[in-house]
């Protein structure tokens, strides 16, 4: 069910909760069950500077956030 | 890495004495039970020996006891075809709404076909309300089907008040018995049970293979046509070896079901017992007692089921989320729902199903897993302490 990727990312997760100084908070939550995620990001002068997440839901689920935030590090509001 | 499986109410393996009984089969004597020569003789005999041992194991007659594919073609069958053929008597048909999927969803076809069917709800312990049953039985009522024990959270149900009531109104009762054969010492005829379906994988025999039971006075429409076999109701070629295996692993689970029921009873308790020491925020559901011996189904707060499986099964320790067959489903357990817990708590659920082999060694060993797990996902958790069992 799993792929070795999303194991190994699981087994090493990294961006995970509370940033210290975010500025910003975005938050999502699935209609049809509890899955929930937030993120918490620290942005100066339109550029993310640093992103964390919160995550309630199944493993591809928090495997994907903890992904998402490295690739949104970097990046400008705009990208 | 040593694996432990706790998931024996998915699957089970194959025993070494089952396999014994079944290697002839598949080797020497492959005959097919339907030819008249010394081949097909000899090969009947096998199915012969197998459908004596189902017939002694559940209390009927031998003629009583067809071989089918599975519990979920034995379900079809048993919830289509009685009501294909008792329909003259009515179309109203009841069951409960934690029944396996292959007996919802042949219920949901018998809808379409013009029939009524009333789904009862479960109470917060999981026991169908008998209350309920009463209340919608009427002349128009066929046939009931209620599960002898659930397949997530292990109840097990007041199968002797629902088949008096059936009986008492003339109603077929059927039951869903694949998690329950070798749980529960079955006596059809004694229990005024008319219909039961059983699978062979669940009681470490093969898979591929199921029984349904049908008491001689009722009247079923056939299930597959082509062919003479299972007095001409369900034809194709037997599955031979597969149903040595039904048989030999139903006369072992019935011989030993004391014995491993006392044993399985006191590591069950055991391990909920440390989990509950060990684990905080964690919730039994279902009934402490009235459940199978080796079924125990726990939400952890602020933790989903499915990643805790996943980062279990990277321990090298098998459970299971919910029922085998809808798991992979983002929608969450219908089986807890029903029974009034809290969306969380739902989808914070795993199913240990322990076997008899089980130590407590291993149940230590998980327990400290599951802690661990349990407190990386509460890290992770984007639910807050104060949310938990919230119901909105």
């Amino acid at each position: 069910m799993y792929n070795k990727k999303i194991m190994e990312i699981l087994q090493s997760l990294k961006n995970v909760g509370l940033l210290r100084g975010a500025n910003a908070i975005g938050k999502a939550e699935s209609k049809q069950s509890r899955d929930t995620i937030k993120f918490y990001f620290l942005v100066e002068e339109g550029n993310i500077l640093n992103v964390s997440f919160k995550a309630f839901g199944g493993a591809y689920l928090i495997a994907m956030c903890s992904v998402v935030c490295d690739v949104l590090k970097g990046m400008s509001i705009e990208d | 890495m040593n694996k432990i499986y706790l998931d024996n109410a998915s699957t089970t393996p194959l025993s070494a004495e089952v396999l014994s009984e079944m290697m002839p089969v598949l080797t020497t004597d492959f005959g097919n039970p339907n030819s008249l020569h010394s081949f097909g003789r000899k090969a009947k005999s096998y199915i012969d020996t197998a459908r004596e041992r189902v017939a002694r194991a559940l209390g009927c007659k031998e003629s009583e006891v067809y071989f089918t594919s599975g519990a979920t073609e034995s379900n079809n069958w048993a919830i289509i075809g009685l009501a294909n053929a008792n329909k003259h008597k009515g179309n109203h048909i009841i069951t409960s709404k934690i029944e396996h999927p292959s007996v919802l969803e042949a219920c949901k076809k018998l809808e379409k076909d013009g029939f009524e069917v009333t789904y009862l709800d479960v109470d917060e312990m999981g026991f169908v309300r008998i209350d309920q049953l009463l209340h919608y039985v009427n002349s128009k009522t066929i046939l009931i089907s209620i599960m002898s024990a659930n397949n997530e959270m292990g109840v097990i149900q007041n199968l002797q008040a629902i088949s008096n009531i059936a009986s008492e109104k003339g109603i077929i009762f059927h039951t869903d018995a694949t998690q329950a054969v070798g749980a529960i010492s079955f006596n059809v005829r004694d229990m005024g049970i008319k219909a039961l379906s059983m699978s062979g994988h669940k009681i470490n025999g093969p898979k591929g293979v199921g029984v349904l039971y049908l008491s001689e006075d009722v009247v079923i429409s056939p299930f597959m046509n082509g062919g003479e076999q299972e007095f001409g109701l369900r034809a194709g070629t037997s599955n031979v070896s597969g149903i040595v295996g039904l048989g030999k692993a139903i006369e072992i689970a019935t011989r030993d079901i004391m014995v491993n029921n006392k044993k399985l009873r006191n590591m069950r308790d055991y391990m909920i017992k440390q989990i509950m020491q060990n684990v905080e925020l964690a919730f039994l559901n279902g009934h402490p007692i009235q459940r199978l011996p080796n079924n125990i189904n726990i939400s952890f707060g602020m933790v989903d089921g499915e990643s805790l499986m996943c980062l279990l099964d990277m321990e090298g320790i098998a459970v299971g989320t919910g029922s085998a067959c809808s798991s992979g489903s983002v929608e969450p357990s219908y089986v807890l729902t029903s029974m009034g817990i809290a969306p969380d708590l739902v989808q914070g659920a795993i199913r240990i199903s322990l076997s008899k082999d089980i130590t407590k060694e291993q149940i230590d060993f998980v327990v400290s897993k599951i802690a661990e797990c349990v407190a990386k996902l509460r890290k992770v958790s984007a639910i807050g302490k104060s949310q938990v069992g919230v119901k909105e």
